[in-house]
């Protein structure tokens, strides 16, 4: 028997809910396909917290989204060269499209001292000059481009030793 | 009945929906910076003995240790020493020295009595560092850098002034601040 019909559905996120090979009537069902550009993420510049002097037994030194560090625990005196910088991304994907900032648990380390800890991130996202530090996202513009920032405060605790202290860390973005 | 095939083709298509990249963190600590005073017999920067001549004259003592006496005698039996002083810290690393800017002029009180109203004063300061041979002109900074050893020094000079053709004999001592920070 030849068919009357055949009915082509394409969809890469399609949801049926019904289907029978013996029907009554025709009918037609939906296909909808959403279709995104792929997440690029491109590291533009490291999180450095710079050169540093703690002159207390442990300290807290938080880095701002202008990379202008300030003491918040402890004492610290802090070296101007070479500067500081927060990290950079450049962003690629689907235009103005809102995307979630994931960042792990950071722990910078040096041989025999204990490790320095990264917390209280601050996100800001410089594309739309929003500062998400509370959402953690970001949002591609008009030609789907974006570029966020990121920084965090520093906690040196008791024990450490002089010397440089690194890690590297992955931060993940994916759409909303 | 009418049969109706629907042939359903469903795409599985992927697509980066999340993307992630390694990041370098860094941060440097380094150590202290410290001042120790090695000044011969401690005692700072010295003008020596001088005898007041018949006007108002004053004392020169350069970084060096060069002294120059206007309007007065040096005593060459009774010679002069700069303060000078050992910075450890982080090698590579500058610091910026600081002494009392032009005209602060700190004072000298006989026996170091400041409530004497013999009275000197101390100007015009003059800081050489060791490392790297930097000097001050009519600032009061001076950039210096610790070498691989993590030290440098740095000697300090200035010209007493006030020095009376009557001015009472004795010894005039005072203090003055100078402070060391890194850059």
């Amino acid at each position: 028997m030849s068919m009357k019909k055949n009915l082509l559905f394409l969809g890469a996120a399609m949801i049926i809910t019904a289907f029978s090979a013996n029907v009554n009537a025709a009918g037609n069902t939906t296909g909808k396909a959403n279709l995104v550009d792929a997440l690029t993420l491109t590291n533009k510049a490291d999180l450095d917290f710079g050169t540093m002097c703690v002159s207390s037994a442990s300290a807290i030194c938080k880095m701002d989204l202008n990379a202008l560090r300030t003491t918040t625990s402890g004492t610290i005196s802090f070296i101007t060269s070479p500067a500081p910088t927060c990290a950079r991304y450049e962003v690629t994907g689907n235009v103005s499209t809102s995307y979630n900032i994931t960042i792990p648990t950071v722990a910078l380390s040096l041989t025999g001292s204990p490790d320095l800890t990264v917390g209280s991130w601050q996100v800001r996202d410089v594309t739309n000059s929003t500062d998400y530090s509370a959402l953690y996202q970001g949002k591609t513009d008009a030609s789907g481009k974006g570029i966020f920032e990121l920084t965090g405060s520093l906690t040196i605790p008791s024990g450490f030793k002089n010397g440089q202290f690194t890690t590297t860390f992955d931060v993940t973005i994916a759409y909303q | 009945m009418k049969k109706y095939l629907i042939l359903i083709l469903l795409f599985c298509v992927s697509y980066q929906l999340m993307a992630q990249i390694p990041v370098n963190s860094k941060a440097v600590i380094v150590a202290t910076l410290t001042v120790t005073d090695k000044s011969v017999g401690g005692v700072g920067l010295d003008f020596g003995t001088l005898s007041p001549g018949a006007s108002t004259g004053w004392c020169e003592v350069t970084p060096l240790n060069v002294r120059k006496a206007t309007n007065c005698t040096a005593l060459p039996l009774f010679p002069s020493s700069v303060a000078i002083f050992e910075v450890t810290g982080t090698k590579d690393l500058t610091y910026t020295v600081t002494v009392p800017a032009l005209g602060t002029k700190p004072t000298l009180y006989l026996n170091g009595d400041k409530t004497s109203t013999d009275i000197l004063h101390v100007d015009l300061f003059k800081v050489l560092t060791k490392n790297k041979a930097t000097t001050n002109t009519l600032g009061n900074t001076v950039i210096g850098t610790l070498d691989a050893s993590n030290k440098d020094e740095f000697y300090i000079g200035a010209t007493l002034t006030d020095i009376l053709y009557n001015q009472n004999p004795g010894t005039y001592t005072g203090t003055f601040n100078i402070t060391a920070v890194y850059n």
